[in-house]
């Protein structure tokens, strides 16, 4: 992309700051929906292209139409994940995952670390595009969490394993946009970035779930977590860079085992008596019905989903077999008067159903419900709860629909924002005024500026990391750290993206509430940028 | 038209649809030089943004579920 002519000013870069201005204030501080807010944000973006940008209406169809098709590959996961949470709420799944879990260890927070952290990572290994979040929030919210609190755990706890997840999706999309001196080096530095929200992550959820009592019971569990993810994560990124979160997190969800069998925590924790994440009427529901099913036949579909997509993604013939059928859509080549230049594609970002998280996921809800319909699983709990059934395919589209919207106004106005120029000159501009070390601070921002924008690490290193290497190399700062920082932030940002909110929020049965989970989030995520930016600021000092 | 915007719904499948419609509409308008097709696609991207905000400022009180 040439972006010669494109001026940058500080009058710019405020007009280019004003869309995400405009989407955090109406959707956080003013409250509108997500759809209102996203919309909103997106003819923002629109709008500023047109009359500050100087970008023609054809580069703003094109640009509007890919954000669409971008928003798609979220979609397809968001559909069939809520098609799933349907098949399994039918058939009185969540309410038997819940007394299950409950007879498999009294201890709540050994549950919520098991469940929002250990799980959500592992999911995340292997699946992207938000499924670990839309997979583990009914679940919590099963066991008794409050919906917002369902939903933030699981942001917030798998972020560390966002860059080198999905098997290393992120970190190959790296190495397709910039080439580096050292990726080894690359890798390894990023790992130890990433660390920080490992930790970070997993103290912040207990300290949500039972604050201080729950941290001073809970440090051990949480820094032998930390000890096998971010440890394993950086061991296994020398060796293996796409296997580096994967690896990790699959050790240590078998480390829960031998952990439950730990006294301190099998016992309740008897000394937290504050518990803001937890429901108080989680006792009494759990007394009132009994579900058809135990907890096996409730984990059915996980277990389904984590072979299903090992299956595909580690098995090479398959996977190049499924990986044949691609789709995509031709776009000529659009500019603006700026010189901002993109050019024209035969298939833009092809997208390959079957091997796309999503596939895995209707493969799974179509299986559970042949085994729980033969089982009679929907019948009983029909008969046996008090709530009539809305419908499973109904059901979907009241959830899906509602979230869909939003997260197509995201990406729409990222895209504008990118075919624009904007994203150009907010990042520019940053490092125009910035001094080295203060650039190499703040370098983890503008990648979680773009994650925010595209709900995607992947995305946001596509987007930044070319732009990160030329500064970088203008300041005389190690790209290698510069590159690591920027994945850092990709991740980091994620974890306030309004798509992954929406979609968090559209499984956890409380649309509308994504300005709530936003803030929630938020402490977390300035507190995770700002230590990344001063460990970015030791290892250039270091170098 | 005002009573079906109140259905939250049916307004968010419509707005659905519509940005969804805009895809192939611009790809091809664009790719093979037909301007009306990517004008369509560009109208129906800007009706389907529309739709959320306009049912905020058009319908005040609250949407049903």
């Amino acid at each position: 992309m040439d972006t010669t002519l494109l001026p940058i000013d500080l009058l710019r870069w405020s007009f280019a700051l004003v869309p995400i201005v405009v989407l955090i204030v109406f959707l956080v501080v003013l409250r509108w929906t997500a759809p209102q807010a996203a919309a909103l944000g997106m003819f923002t973006a629109a709008v500023i292209a047109f009359f500050v940008f100087q970008t023609p209406m054809e580069t703003l169809a094109v640009a509007g139409a890919k954000g669409v098709w971008d928003a798609i590959f979220i979609l397809a996961v968001v559909w069939p994940a809520l098609l799933l949470y349907q098949v399994v709420n039918h058939a009185g799944g969540y309410d038997a995952l819940r007394q299950g879990i409950a007879r498999f260890s009294r201890n709540e927070v050994f549950i919520i670390i098991a469940l929002g952290w250990v799980f959500t990572s592992f999911v995340q290994g292997i699946d992207g595009f938000g499924t670990p979040i839309v997979v583990v929030a009914p679940i919590l919210v099963a066991f008794g969490v409050r919906p917002v609190y369902a939903v933030v755990i699981p942001i917030i706890a798998h972020i560390w394993a966002k860059f080198f997840g999905t098997l290393g999706v992120g970190w190959l999309a790296t190495l397709q946009v910039v080439s580096l001196a050292n990726p080894i080096k690359t890798a390894f530095e990023s790992a130890l970035l990433i660390i920080i929200q490992v930790v970070l992550g997993g103290f912040t959820i207990v300290w949500m779930y039972g604050r201080w009592p729950a941290v001073r019971h809970a440090w051990p569990l949480v820094l032998i977590i930390s000890a096998i993810q971010g440890g394993g994560q950086i061991i296994v990124a020398l060796f293996h860079p796409a296997l580096a979160a994967f690896i990790p997190a699959t050790a240590a969800l078998i480390a829960l085992y031998p952990l439950s069998h730990w006294r301190r925590y099998a016992e309740p924790a008897e000394r937290i008596a504050v518990r803001p994440a937890m429901r108080d009427d989680l006792g009494e529901t759990a007394e009132d019905t009994r579900p058809p099913m135990g907890l096996t036949m409730a984990f059915l579909p996980y277990i389904l989903l984590t072979v299903i997509a090992l299956l595909v993604l580690t098995i090479k013939p398959i996977d190049e077999a499924l990986g044949t059928l691609s789709l995509g859509w031709p776009f000529s080549a659009v500019a603006t008067s700026y010189g901002v230049h993109n050019a024209g594609t035969a298939s833009y970002s092809p997208l390959t159903p079957l091997t796309h998280p999503g596939a895995f996921l209707v493969l799974t809800a179509v299986i559970t419900w042949i085994v729980y319909w033969s089982r009679g699983y929907f019948r009983t709990w029909a008969a046996r709860s008090e709530v009539a059934p809305v419908g499973i395919v109904r059901g979907m589209l009241a959830d899906a629909v509602p979230a869909s919207v939003p997260i197509i106004g995201f990406l729409v106005m990222a895209k504008l924002m990118d075919h624009s120029g904007q994203n150009q000159v907010l990042a520019l501009g940053i490092s125009a005024v910035a001094p080295a070390y203060v650039f190499a601070f703040m370098s983890n921002g503008i990648g979680a500026l773009g994650a925010f924008m595209t709900s995607s690490s992947t995305s946001s290193n596509v987007l930044f990391a070319p732009l990160q290497q030329t500064i970088a190399q203008l300041h005389g700062l190690p790209e290698a750290t510069i590159i690591a920082s920027q994945s850092a932030g990709g991740a980091i940002g994620n974890a306030i993206a309004p798509a992954n909110v929406v979609l968090g929020a559209s499984t956890a049965g409380i649309s509308g509430q994504e300005g709530e989970i936003i803030r929630k989030a938020l402490p977390w995520t300035i507190v995770a940028m700002v230590l990344t930016g001063v460990a970015t600021v030791i290892m250039v000092m270091l170098a | 038209m005002l009573a079906r915007l109140n259905n939250r719904l049916t307004y968010l499948s419509a707005s659905f649809v519509l940005l969804l419609a805009a895809v192939p509409l611009i790809s091809i308008g664009t790719d093979r030089g037909i301007p009306l097709l990517w004008w369509l696609g560009l109208g129906a991207l800007i009706l389907g943004g529309l739709i959320p905000p306009m049912q905020r400022l058009l319908i005040r009180k609250p949407p049903s579920p």
